[in-house]
């Protein structure tokens, strides 16, 4: 799987840079920095696992990049035990999960919010949650989003995140997605915490 | 209208995109910025206090998308729309708007010129509509049973013969028609240039009226009359000495 960057993301980004190039060039060189960072990541094909601990660099990138467009309007609260940081992963699974939660739960309303992050080691597994506190997703909607084919953007979506999880782990280790509109949502998850070299 | 200021606003919810348009559009020095806004509300609120005359528009905005915020913009000023996103796909919806011109993030400078210049030219010509509208030229065939009122950055046509009487006071010019009165940005001269001349008369360096719209004259001091209007209740129209001579011609009095 090669994860498809979001053309949005990219021009985005780059508008961002361009800006700051003229007002804080010494930031402008760190986001092009994790903006290689994001797209050397974004194009690797060789492998299907990574560690937890690179999962997260990949989303910490993302987000940065994300926080100098928004600024104020988006923060991140991240709880990782120590100990998951080297638990091999699906790639390309959270950083999929975060973009959603920031795209639609957070700057869909003004005020932005928070995004939190939590990786905790619970008996022979990792669970992991994405949360936000922003416009939440209808009820209507709700039954359709891990749907394949689902939304209209080019990046990976839930469904695809979902199918990956149950066809490695089986269907227990699917997306558990609770939300309410006007609160937020959570997207729960939990990998197998010795699933080294499992074969996709 | 050549070095005329252009009056702009850029309305988008990140902070950086807006730094970096208005940037760019400094070099211009012919533009100035006079407002930003980063969601709906501010947009609207911008657009009635500045009066831009035009307006770079980002489509991705929390709450309502850009195409939306235009559309509700549009209800209240027709300023020049520029579309400013990373989005490729609303550029069909986008010129559905009218919008002048699609830039997509991030912009060269040279493209931002190129935009600027398409501003300059559109604003010009609309300048000369306005101009044409207020200063027609009698001999250059304009419909003289037609006139077009600038209202709200739109032509408002009005049947001359529904015109009962001008004034001008402090500068602004008041048409009084059936069934409303419009102010417009012209001279009293302008506006009877712009009518005929056998239906309109002159009669105080003040006014102008319909002579088929006089109802009653009434004789007043040294050699003066006042006008009684049809449809026009509670308000008459004096007449100078000067063209005192002319009503009684006009009248056979």
């Amino acid at each position: 799987l090669r994860a498809q960057i979001n053309p949005h993301f990219l021009f985005n980004a780059l508008n961002t840079i361009v800006s700051l190039c003229r007002t804080n060039p010494e930031e402008a060189r760190r986001l092009i920095i994790e903006l290689s960072d994001f797209f050397r990541r974004s194009l690797k094909t060789s492998r299907d696992f990574v560690t937890l601990k690179e999962e997260l660099e990949h989303v910490d990138s993302y987000l940065a990049l994300e926080q100098a467009r928004f600024g104020p309007r988006l923060s991140i609260v991240k709880t990782i035990d120590e100990e998951t940081l080297n638990v091999l992963i699906p790639a390309f699974t959270l950083q999929p999960l975060v973009e959603n939660a920031v795209k639609h739960g957070l700057l869909a309303q003004e005020t932005g919010g928070t995004v939190s992050i939590t990786a905790h080691r619970n008996g022979s597994s990792v669970d992991i949650v994405i949360g936000d506190d922003g416009a939440g997703i209808p009820r209507t909607t709700l039954a359709q989003v891990l749907v394949s084919g689902f939304g209209k953007g080019a990046g990976v979506g839930l469904s695809n995140v979902n199918e990956r999880l149950k066809n490695i782990y089986g269907p227990k280790h699917a997306l558990v997605i609770d939300s309410v509109e006007g609160q937020g949502t959570t997207v729960k998850f939990s990998i197998p915490a010795a699933a080294r070299g499992v074969v996709a | 209208m050549t070095n005329a200021i252009i009056r702009a606003m850029i309305v988008d919810d990140e902070e950086p995109a807006r730094s970096e348009i208005k940037f760019l559009l400094e070099q211009h020095p012919d533009i100035c910025v006079v407002c930003e806004a980063a969601n709906c509300q501010e947009a609207l609120a911008g657009v009635r206090q500045s009066r831009p005359h035009l307006i770079f528009l980002d489509i991705e905005m929390p709450g309502v998308n850009g195409v939306n915020i235009a559309e509700k913009i549009q209800e209240v000023l027709q300023p020049l729309i520029v579309f400013a996103t990373a989005h490729e796909e609303f550029a069909i919806k986008a010129f559905e708007l009218n919008a002048v011109d699609y830039l997509l993030k991030p912009f060269s400078p040279g493209r931002v010129a190129q935009c600027i210049e398409k501003v300059r030219s559109l604003l010009t010509a609309r300048a000369h509509v306005a101009v044409k509208s207020s200063r027609g030229n009698p001999s250059a065939g304009c419909h003289r049973q037609k006139l077009a009122i600038e209202q709200n950055g739109k032509a408002q046509i009005i049947n001359t013969a529904d015109i009962i009487a001008a004034g001008s006071s402090e500068g602004q010019v008041t048409v009084y028609a059936v069934p409303k009165t419009y102010h417009v940005n012209m001279t009293l001269q302008d506006l009877q240039a712009r009518l005929d001349e056998n239906q309109f008369f002159r009669c105080h360096r003040g006014y102008l009226v319909n002579i088929e719209k006089i109802r009653e004259v009434i004789p007043w001091f040294n050699g003066t009359y006042n006008l009684v209007m049809d449809g026009l209740a509670g308000m008459e129209i004096p007449v100078s000495r000067q063209q005192a001579p002319k009503l009684r011609k006009i009248f056979g009095l």
